[in-house]
């Protein structure tokens, strides 16, 4: 059943958010070809009010769709409560807890999809940025040459260099690894937040789950800041100078997994407590 | 006894205000079963309690005399009194959904019916009117071979002719073998379809009894013993 529900989450999801992406994509493409034209305007020509008028509009559209990428990791989750919201404590409730599943299913199924375009997000953002430094970056050529110097540069240099101290496949599965656990206990909190705040109040639901939402964050703030505080003095990190590449390297791993331990104690925490609210005192009105 | 509902000292508060006060009940199996009362009598807390979308606060609950959960839920199909489907789905989004979650769905009823209907399935949720889209939900729940079949207020609010397709697609996808309640206070467009009734008076079941009985032995329909009982 868990297969089923993804199937049809995914497919709810993708109907705001596959357009969302898109249109990131196009976004950048278009800030890309503007800033080219804005810096080319600059170089080329004299300047005359129109031209000067034109290359103030091209950079101040190539700033705003700049912010409205940066801003679409923002929707992507807004987009994804909002499914959740909808499908849990609105009209839709009913028919998804009237389906014969378990509610560990549902959940897994809303965070499953909600991770998988939380990482879609992150990877156009990315694709979109490359796009941009390596071609909206130049006014010689196409290319931006030293942007692809750079990216060479950290494949024959730099991670040669750091895998004399670390073990290049591990810090990457860590990095992988504490990555996918921040989203997953990121929506976890939201979904929990939502949950909590469709419990408390009948009318004002939204407002209470973001007062549950800031509420829940200054805690696991808090409680991440003393536990890699006490993991870090216990492991004596404190006493490392942080001056060779060998004592980053030992810090970063060391940070990394500790961080994973505190995500999956997070997201073991939000997953068991929003599961029992729902199985045991489930009040849809 | 062969229930398939069966409640005892089933209790629920909202606050202070006492929606269903220890109910005790117990449905057979493959009879129409009229539940009945007026507004806010507790109704809809009752059938929803069955759905599995409200927790009792006490007492115990039992379908198909299993407790209320994944399995109860595959043998229940409930009608609320909401429309539930999500607007941006068409019909045959809504027909996927409910082949791949119940395997009790019988797709190609649903296609006759909606046939019948002149409901295109590549019509969206959002531009049905709200009666053709109460009709597609009914058409839903109907078309699964469930063993009780809970139905809130499915006449509430539609016109006569309305009503009388409703009414002809419950007792048209009747199986002997299930129950099916029908909560509503429009008693005399049911009546002659139950074969038992419930009177709820706020929250406690008041009679429980079959209709025959009241026309025989009262010599009465339901609907004048129903104005007898809940005259205000």
């Amino acid at each position: 059943m868990l297969g089923k529900l993804i199937k049809h989450d995914f497919r709810a999801l993708s109907r705001t958010l596959f357009p969302l992406q898109i249109g990131i994509l196009a976004g950048g493409l278009l800030a890309t070809l503007l800033t080219v034209l804005t810096i080319r305007l600059g170089e080329n020509s004299v300047s005359t009010g129109a031209n000067i008028a034109l290359r103030m509009i091209t950079a101040t559209t190539s700033v705003l769709i700049g912010v409205a990428i940066a801003a679409s990791a923002f929707v992507t989750l807004l987009l994804i409560c909002i499914h959740f919201y909808r499908s849990f404590l609105c009209d839709e409730g009913y028919l998804t807890f009237t389906l014969p599943v378990s509610t560990s299913n549902l959940l897994w199924s809303k965070l499953l999809t909600g991770v998988f375009w939380m990482l879609i997000n992150a990877a156009v953002i990315c694709v979109t940025i490359l796009l941009f430094a390596v071609f909206g970056t130049t006014s010689a050529g196409i290319i931006n040459q030293g942007v692809l110097d750079s990216i060479k540069r950290l494949f024959t240099v730099f991670i040669p260099q750091a895998a004399q101290y670390v073990s290049i496949p591990l810090m990457i599965a860590e990095f992988v690894a504490v990555g996918l656990l921040a989203i997953a206990s990121q929506l976890l909190e939201l979904y929990f937040a939502i949950i909590v705040g469709g419990q408390i109040a009948k009318k004002h639901r939204i407002l209470a789950a973001i007062g549950m939402y800031l509420l829940i964050n200054m805690g696991v703030g808090i409680i991440s800041s003393v536990f890699i505080s006490v993991v870090a003095f216990g492991e004596g990190l404190r006493e490392i100078a942080l001056d060779t590449a060998q004592e980053i390297s030992m810090f970063s791993v060391s940070v990394f997994g500790w961080n994973a331990v505190l995500y999956v104690g997070l997201c073991a925490l939000f997953f068991l407590v929003s599961r029992s609210i729902l199985k045991k005192n489930l009040n849809l009105q | 006894m062969d229930a398939i509902l069966e409640t005892r000292a089933l209790t629920k508060r909202y606050g202070a205000t006492l929606a269903l006060n220890n109910v005790d009940l117990t449905l057979p199996k493959g009879k129409i079963i009229g539940l009945l009362g007026p507004n806010g009598s507790g109704k809809t807390t009752l059938l929803k309690i069955a759905s599995g979308l409200l927790t009792p606060t006490s007492g115990v609950i039992l379908a198909d005399n299993r407790p209320i959960g994944e399995q109860t839920k595959s043998v229940i199909s409930f009608l609320p009194e909401r429309t539930y489907l999500p607007d941006w789905m068409t019909v045959n989004d809504c027909l996927d959904y409910f082949e791949d979650f119940y395997v009790d769905f019988d797709r190609k009823r649903a296609v006759e019916m909606l046939t019948r209907l002149a409901v295109p399935s590549n019509k969206k949720m959002r531009t049905l009117s709200k009666g053709t889209r109460e009709k597609m939900q009914l058409v839903l729940v109907m078309s699964r071979r469930a063993k009780l079949y809970l139905l809130d207020e499915p006449i509430g609010g539609v016109d006569p002719a309305t009503r009388d397709y409703i009414l002809d697609t419950i007792i048209g996808n009747y199986d002997n073998e299930a129950t099916i309640v029908i909560s509503t206070h429009l008693i005399a467009d049911v009546e002659k379809v139950l074969d038992e009734f419930l009177f709820l008076k706020e929250g406690i079941i008041t009679m429980h009894d079959t209709t025959d009985n009241v026309r025989e032995k009262q010599g009465k329909s339901l609907d004048e013993l129903f104005r007898e009982v809940f005259r205000c």
